[in-house]
Order: C-alpha cells, then sequence, then structure tokens
C-alpha cells in the first residue's frame, strides 16, 4: 500500500490506466513492465502540467469560493437571494416566491414547526428540513400566532409542505454554489 | 370545487386534492428551475413533474382507499 504520492494523486484524479491483473503480472511479459513505466512517466509529468496550464488557479478559485461562500448564505437566509446577487433574475423570483408560497402554505395550514431542541431524532430532522427556508423559519409565530394544529390533516399537510419548503431552499443553495464556483451556467 | 384556497381568520381551509395540486405545482416549478438550464426544457420538466405528481398521488390514493377505514 506504500505508492509514490504522484501516483495516488493521478488514480484520484482521472483512471488513466488500468491496473494490471493478477494474470497479467503472473505472465511477466515486457510489454507490461513498459506499461507500467509509461504510466510512471504520465503520473510523475502530471501535476507540473496542470501547474503550467493554470497559473493563476489559486486566486481564481479563492475568489469564486469567497462569492460562492456569501451567495450560498445568503439563498440560505432568504429564498432566492443568492440567485440575484449572482444576476438570476428568472430564478431568484422563481425560487423566492416556490419556497416562500410553500412555506406560507404551510404555515397557514397550520402545521408544525420543529424546534431546534426537539429531543428525538425525527424532530432534529424536521428542524434541519424547518431551518432550511431561513429567515421564514423565525416568522413562524407570526403567521402561526394560534400554534401549530397536527390533529387535522391539514395541519400535516402544512409540516410536510414546511419541511418540502426547507428541502427545495436547501438544493437552490446548492444550485446557488455551483453556479458561483462556475461548474453550471 | 373545493380545490380554491379559502383563507378565514388566519387560517386557510384546503381540501385533500387541492393541497397535492398546491404542492406539485409549487414543488414541481422549483425542480425545473434546479435541473434545466433552458427555458423551453424547464416548461416540458415542469409539466410532466405536476402531471406525474397529480397522476401518482391521485394511483396511491385510489391504492389505499380500502384500508383507509
Amino acid at each position: 500500500m506504500n505508492e509514490a504520492p504522484g501516483k495516488e494523486a493521478a488514480f484520484g484524479d482521472a483512471p488513466v490506466n488500468q491496473v494490471p491483473t493478477a494474470g497479467e503480472q503472473a505472465s511477466g511479459n515486457q510489454a507490461a513492465e513498459s506499461d507500467a513505466l509509461a504510466e510512471q512517466t504520465v503520473v510523475s509529468d502530471a501535476p507540473a502540467a496542470r501547474t503550467i496550464a493554470h497559473p493563476h488557479s489559486f486566486p481564481a478559485s479563492a475568489g469564486r469560493a469567497v462569492l460562492a461562500l456569501f451567495a450560498a448564505i445568503a439563498a440560505w437566509l432568504v429564498p432566492g437571494l443568492g440567485h440575484l446577487l449572482l444576476g438570476r433574475w428568472g430564478r431568484a423570483l422563481l425560487f423566492f416566491f416556490a419556497v416562500g408560497g410553500l412555506v406560507v402554505s404551510g404555515y397557514l395550514l397550520r402545521g408544525n414547526v420543529f424546534p431546534a431542541h426537539s429531543g428525538d431524532p425525527f424532530g432534529t430532522l424536521g428542524f434541519l428540513a424547518d431551518a432550511g427556508t431561513g429567515v421564514f423559519y423565525y416568522f413562524s409565530r407570526f403567521f402561526e400566532s394560534a400554534g401549530p394544529d397536527v390533529s387535522r390533516a391539514a395541519g400535516d399537510y402544512g409540516t410536510r409542505f414546511i419541511a418540502a419548503a426547507g428541502v427545495v431552499n436547501v438544493l437552490a443553495v446548492l444550485d446557488t454554489i455551483e453556479i458561483a464556483t462556475g461548474r453550471r451556467r | 370545487m373545493n380545490c380554491c384556497l379559502l383563507v378565514i381568520a388566519g387560517v386557510v381551509r384546503l381540501s385533500h386534492l387541492g393541497a397535492m395540486l398546491l404542492f406539485a405545482l409549487l414543488v414541481s416549478l422549483a425542480l425545473a428551475c434546479l435541473t434545466q438550464r433552458t427555458r423551453a426544457g424547464g416548461v416540458k420538466y415542469a409539466l410532466w413533474s405536476f402531471a406525474l405528481f397529480v397522476l401518482v398521488g391521485v394511483g396511491v390514493a385510489w391504492l389505499m382507499y380500502p384500508i383507509s377505514r
């Protein structure tokens, strides 16, 4: 298992060549040895080539990472704000109304809002889902002045609406990060 | 006929079908926006997703009907 560091990095980046099978090793022909030498040559050249190809990659990637962090926090706090900061107006409006519509409907249906310290695993999962709605989570008392009522089917639906809104907003946060880092257009 | 939102004293009265349609609409729009990059693709995805939400929901409701009470 003690392989050269460069070899491990190359395997992690891309599967350039297959590792010889047991049968190939047993045959011991010279072709397999020359393949192994060629592989080592490619592996040792790979990091240097990468450095030459992208001489300014670190500052650019650091800038993108900072932008992605700010956009992600904004997207979590206010649904759609991350996309708005990145200039995606249409997506921003759509996420705001989709997440906001779900969570406000859930509140008006008197769905349950899970507290941070519920004490059981399902309650913790519910809190994580609800907290995905950002500032809407803290508006729950404003909308649900009468408190949740899960004794009726509507209240149970409301609980699902709020949780779904949080999960959708978390997906929107991930989308924001991908756009900010340049992985998506 | 009972699919509309009726806001009464801050409490929404919503039928089961109405709640499902509202949920399907909003989640379909969000998923279409997340997965598709073009407007045409997004509209197509949203329509398909909404239709499948409703069809699967009604289908599961009918399957569960014998054990509902």
